[in-house]
């Protein structure tokens, strides 16, 4: 790869898309009738991509990992989605959406298309309120609003506690539709395996059949990765079990660059670990910050009290409370951006202050419930106080819910240019495999404007524009000598992996992997702790591909193959991660080095040497992959420290 | 009954509402009928009720109505039952399923069975009877003694005539002569002729010889809460088959539900237990 | 806390399966009852037996993947929730406890415990959705929808499509799932304009399928995890009277 050429259009900021759009090339529809399209993941951007691009007339092949596109995990989001209707008069507007998340990413993301992000965010909620999504109303009927973090005005739809649910419905009707018409075709149960490459372009993939096992082959003329982020690298997350970031990986490897893989957000508001049977985190949406207090105790001796089970939460003086988040970002409050409220939890666990196992703060409702009446927080918020109380036998209507951070998103990934296309031609990257919107922090209910802006309202021009140089390709045949060399490679890694016949599961390996990664690629970064991870996940990958036991066959269902397949990836992630984060010496939204702090411990950015976007090339196996930087210039935005005091 | 399985599911269960309903209204009047047993009239009210239900034209016309209801009705359910009972698939469940249902509701087709037990029970009790195609008791009015042939009058005289004598209880008039004959053997009826029509079965005696036998009246009773219990569920079901259901007035129909069939338990049941307390 | 599980096993869709015997010891209660099932996994792949295989994805009630039916209940005897949001706390120590795949024609098994549940995405498809293309759509506040009825639209559109109600109904009637959708976009004056097409396509796939008849008996209602009444049901019945009748 000689240069990164990230394809932003001249000319002013809020000119670029519309100028983009009239300038690029179209493609006839008799022409799209002879393109294919794989999209690989039926989240939000993987649904909406392949319905809009088979209603304009491609054949989509679409490929869900579950039984149904309805269970991609986009269905989890549950506070909201951000969209610039200024529809509260609060003084919104596309610009300010823009720059509150390029402030709340600290000015890591890509100015231009953080813009376009904000400019699409209109349509997608008349989109989705065109296809029925159940959006809360007010007593008019007119769509209500409600605030998130990192934001002073309310831009915020939301379906109750699911509108990530409502909205993935919303993308999968749209889908079912074009199954039904028959321009896009569904293969549930598959995952992909690998990429494959010919003549340098990305011209099909392989997938495994997780019903039978049966390893497949699908051609096209481009491939749409919208498969994810990679946060089950800590084992523990908020991520489905099934949530991986194999295909991603695999793209890596194939020639896709990978981008800022370090950038990784941990949630602030999740339900605390309590066992080591458990199996994931529960996250307890954002959106509880807009009326429930976090605290801690304000003396060390009423924590540890209260850590001994000697008192309870209520026991403790309104004026024995620290309210740290309103002590400290007094601006925003409790609505302080994720990485904020996160690094300030740790900082008072630290610290000794923390209550539950130690590892825990209060989110409390009292005053809220106090304030409003019952009846409101439960209309609000019902359903999560249901969720927390089913999980903890504790009622938060009562006492306070506890709540810790927890690994939840990661803002890094595939490298894509303002077309969304990766450093591999004809593979493109949307949502939350890609890497481009969210800089070094996601604010909430962006992701799911993101998923759906990339499918929705910008692969459909930018795909175009891509397919209209190959009109002339014909069908791609899937007997090609490359089909073949990718499949029995896939074979063979599978054959390997029954071959080690060793006396360790998988799980207890990602376990192992995910306790590494939380330490030290965790909250708080430093050099030694990522050069122990380095050399700890080095040495664990080693065990892993002489010790590994996978039970079963390769040609049937069988989820320990499946789990060991995803696991060698992270394996190898993990260690990218760590090094990323070793190079990036700096702290910058979700990725904290210690030592780069303030005296007060806020995150000391190096706009010097770091305003650039780390891009990981893959040089083989065993080489260390090379970094490149893309130059982030901010021209229609004042680059300033972030400040939420 | 092939066509029948090419409607839509919905279809043939508003159908099963909707006659549902239609016989809910028949049970009730019914019912009322029956309930004139218990009057202490020597059966009068009750055979003027059952004079109207076999004589009047609307109806008669009606009859068929309730025949085809009935049929169409135990069709479909058989038809639906089938395809739920395919519908589980080829290996059932080994734990019973626990879920909490509405009362009555999963055994709805084992109370329809009893039910049409029950019916075919009562068919050959009376309604055959009715038709001729079973033998029963008959009545004859005095007022159709002119129907007579005067030659087989005047040859049978005395043993009519004795027919018509009241015994100790019965309404007569001054001469001790009855308005009707009843109680009348197939033999008895023999009497008036070959070309005489003018009587009628006679219910009142056929149910009161029935409701005297014990095992008889188990039977009937067991078979009434069937009835009840297959009402229960009929009720507020058809209506949400129908489509209404409205959050301020299904308890209300609910409750109805549940009176109803409590009403035609007791309507149909206590004249049984009445007569066996009686007699 | 100590339990005996009797867990249904089938190698394969067409292969006859059986009930298998696994005793479990010192679960916690806080231990959810995936988590309980990861733990017999993880001792039989020490063991060298393959391990359980089941749905499950998400693990926090949303994506309705997860599918056991418990002791006589899909989703296990507490309310309103997924077999993954269930907590052994729910169960008395010593319990034996049964688990079985969801029961039903058009759900058949893929494997131990996991069926195939794509009779669901293929009634959507039949209608289950307003055909909106992306674009060319007016603006979201154009068109003022009621607070009561976004709410109703809202409580329909919970549906997880998990299936228990198919797995709960004794006639496995795919109804609840059906009506929730039809109800979800009757509700809305954007989906009125195609409710009459949606709702006779949608019970035209549902009966080819293979699902039972709805004789209103309420254990979907009782089983759903989302909490979803069988008003809808009702809903769908009208709409579908009046698309016959109209």
């Amino acid at each position: 790869m000689d240069t990164l050429n990230s394809k932003v259009p001249a000319g002013p900021i809020a000119e670029k898309w519309t100028r983009y759009k009239s300038e690029q090339h179209l493609v006839n529809p008799a022409n799209k009738r002879k393109l294919d399209v794989i999209v690989v993941g039926t989240g939000l951007a993987g649904a909406s991509a392949a319905a809009s691009l088979g209603a304009m007339g491609f054949n989509v092949k679409i490929f869900c990992i579950s039984d149904s596109p309805r269970r991609a995990h986009s269905i989890a989001a549950q506070g909201g989605i951000n969209a610039a209707k200024n529809y509260q008069n609060d003084g919104d507007s596309v610009y300010r959406l823009f720059y509150d998340t390029v402030k709340g990413g600290d000015y890591r993301a890509r100015e231009a298309n953080v813009y376009r992000l904000a400019e699409v965010s209109n349509a997608i909620i008349d989109q989705c309120v065109a296809q029925g999504v159940p959006f809360a109303r007010d007593y008019a009927g007119y769509l209500d609003n409600r605030s998130f973090g990192g934001a002073q005005v309310s831009r915020t739809f939301y379906a109750r506690g699911q509108t990530g649910q409502q909205l993935l419905i919303g993308a999968y009707g749209a889908l079912s539709n074009e199954i039904h018409k028959g321009s896009v075709k569904l293969y549930a149960r598959r995952e992909m395996m690998d990429v494959v490459v010919k003549d340098g372009h990305a011209c099909g993939i392989v997938c495994r059949n997780l019903t039978d096992g049966s390893i497949e082959r699908y051609s096209a003329h481009a491939v749409l990765l919208c498969t994810g982020g990679y946060g089950n690298v800590y084992f523990l997350s908020t991520n489905a079990m099934n949530s991986n970031g194999s295909a991603a990986w695999k793209a890596y490897k194939k020639g896709a660059c990978f981008a800022n893989p370090c950038f990784t957000q941990i949630h602030p508001t999740c339900i605390p670990v309590h066992g080591d049977y458990q199996s994931k985190l529960t996250l307890m949406s954002e959106s509880l910050r807009n009326d429930g207090r976090i605290w801690v105790p304000k003396k060390i001796e009423d924590a540890e009290a209260i850590r001994a089970g000697r008192l309870k939460p209520t026991d403790i003086a309104e004026e024995d409370r620290d309210y740290y988040l309103e002590r400290r970002y007094p601006a925003f409050g409790n609505l302080v951006p994720r990485d904020v409220a996160s690094r300030a939890a740790k900082e008072r666990c630290d610290a000794g202050y923390g209550v539950g196992t130690g590892k825990a703060v209060y989110l409390d409702f009292a005053e809220a419930i106090q304030r409003l009446g019952r009846q409101r927080i439960e209309e609000r918020y019902g359903n999560l106080f249901q969720m927390y109380q089913k999980i903890t036998d504790d009622n938060p209507y009562e006492t306070p819910m506890m709540i810790y951070p927890a690994v939840h998103y990661t803002m890094g990934g595939l490298w894509v240019d303002y077309e969304l296309q990766t450093t591999l031609p004809g593979l493109f990257a949307l949502g939350e495999a890609n890497f481009s919107d969210h800089g070094a922090n996601r604010l909430g209910a962006s992701a799911l404007m993101q998923g759906l802006s990339d499918g929705y309202f910008v692969i459909p021009y930018t795909l175009q524009n891509f397919l209209s140089d190959h009109i002339h390709d014909g069908h791609i045949p899937t007997d090609l000598p490359e089909f073949e060399q990718t499949e029995n490679a896939v074979k063979e890694r599978i054959n390997r992996l029954f071959s080690i016949k060793g006396n360790t599961s998988p799980d207890s390996f990602h376990k192992q992997l995910g306790h590494i990664m939380w330490e030290y690629v965790g909250m708080g970064r430093t050099k030694e702790g990522l050069t122990t991870a380095i050399e700890e996940i080095r040495k664990l990958r080693e065990r892993f591909w002489q010790d590994v036991k996978v039970t079963g066959k390769a040609d049937e269902m069988n989820p320990e193959l499946e789990k060991a397949l995803r696991l060698a990836d992270f394996l190898e992630m993990g260690e990218l991660m760590a090094e990323d984060a070793l190079e990036r010496e700096e702290s910058c939204g979700g990725h904290f080095r210690e030592e780069h702090q303030t005296p007060e411990g806020e995150a000391k950015r190096d706009d010097e040497r770091f305003m650039h976007v780390a891009v990981w090339e893959y040089k083989g196996e065993g080489e260390r992959p090379v970094r490149h930087q893309e130059a982030l210039s901010f021209e229609a935005i004042k680059v300033a420290v972030r400040n939420y005091k | 009954m092939n066509k029948c399985l090419h409607y839509a599911s919905v279809t043939k269960k508003v159908t099963l509402a909707i006659i549902g309903g239609f016989l809910m209204i028949f049970l009730l009047l019914h019912a009322g009928i029956n309930l004139c047993l218990l009057r202490d009239d020597g059966g009068e009210w009750y055979r003027a009720a059952c004079h109207f239900m076999g004589t009047n034209v609307i109806i008669k016309v009606f009859e068929y109505v309730l025949f085809a209801a009935f049929i169409l009705h135990i069709l479909l359910a058989i038809v639906l039952q089938i395809q739920n009972w395919r519908a589980r698939g080829p290996v059932g469940y080994k734990i019973p399923n626990k879920s909490a249902t509405r009362p009555g509701s999963k055994y709805m087709i084992y109370t329809g069975i009893l039910v049409l037990i029950f019916l075919g029970i009562h068919m050959m009790n009376f309604y055959f009877v009715k038709k001729g195609w079973v033998e029963g008791r008959y009545l004859v009015e005095l007022s159709s003694i002119d129907k007579v042939d005067p030659a087989v009058l005047e040859q049978n005289q005395m043993q009519i005539v004795s027919l018509f004598q009241a015994q100790d209880g019965d309404a007569s008039n001054a001469y001790g002569i009855k308005s009707v004959a009843d109680d009348l053997t197939k033999d008895e009826l023999a009497l008036f002729g070959d070309g005489f029509t003018a009587y009628e079965p006679d219910f009142y005696n056929m149910a009161i010889t029935l409701f005297s036998n014990t095992a008889y009246v188990l039977i009937y009773l067991i078979l009434i809460v069937a009835l009840a219990i297959h009402l229960r569920h009929a009720f507020g079901s058809a209506f949400q088959t129908l489509g209404w259901n409205h959050p301020k007035y299904t308890p209300f129909v609910e409750g109805f539900g549940l009176f109803y069939a409590a009403l035609i338990g007791v309507m149909f049941g206590i004249v049984p237990i009445w007569f066996l307390l009686i007699y | 806390m100590d339990f005996t599980l009797k867990i249904w096993r089938q190698a394969g869709p067409k292969v006859k399966g059986k009930f298998e015997t696994y005793p479990i010891k010192g679960i916690s209660p806080d231990c959810s009852f995936l988590e309980m099932i990861d733990i017999l996994n993880e001792s039989l792949v020490a063991k060298g037996v393959e391990p359980v295989c089941f749905d499950h994805d998400c693990r926090e009630g949303i994506c309705g993947m997860c599918s056991l039916y418990i002791n006589g209940h899909p989703h296990g005897p507490d309310s309103q929730i997924t077999t993954c949001q269930l907590h052994m706390r729910k169960f008395k120590d010593g319990d034996t406890i049964w688990i079985e795949p969801w029961r039903s024609a058009a759900f058949p098994v893929i494997k131990d415990l996991v069926v195939d549940r794509q009779a669901f995405d293929k009634i959507v498809q039949a209608g289950g959705y307003i055909s909106a293309t992306t674009g060319g759509v007016p603006d979201a506040n154009a068109i003022p929808v009621s607070k009561k009825h976004a709410d109703t639209a809202m409580d329909a559109a919970a549906c997880i499509g998990c299936g228990a109600c198919v797995a709960a109904c004794k006639n496995a009637s795919a109804m609840l799932f059906v009506s929730a959708k039809v109800s979800h976009f009757a509700h809305l004056p954007q989906g009125k304009v195609e409710a009459a097409k949606r709702v006779q396509a949608m019970v035209k796939k549902m009966d080819e399928l293979g699902f039972g008849n709805c004789t209103n008996t309420g254990a979907c209602e009782a089983e759903c995890p989302k909490g979803i009444k069988i008003s809808h049901i009702a809903k769908l019945n009208r709409e579908f009277i009046c698309a016959k009748l109209g």
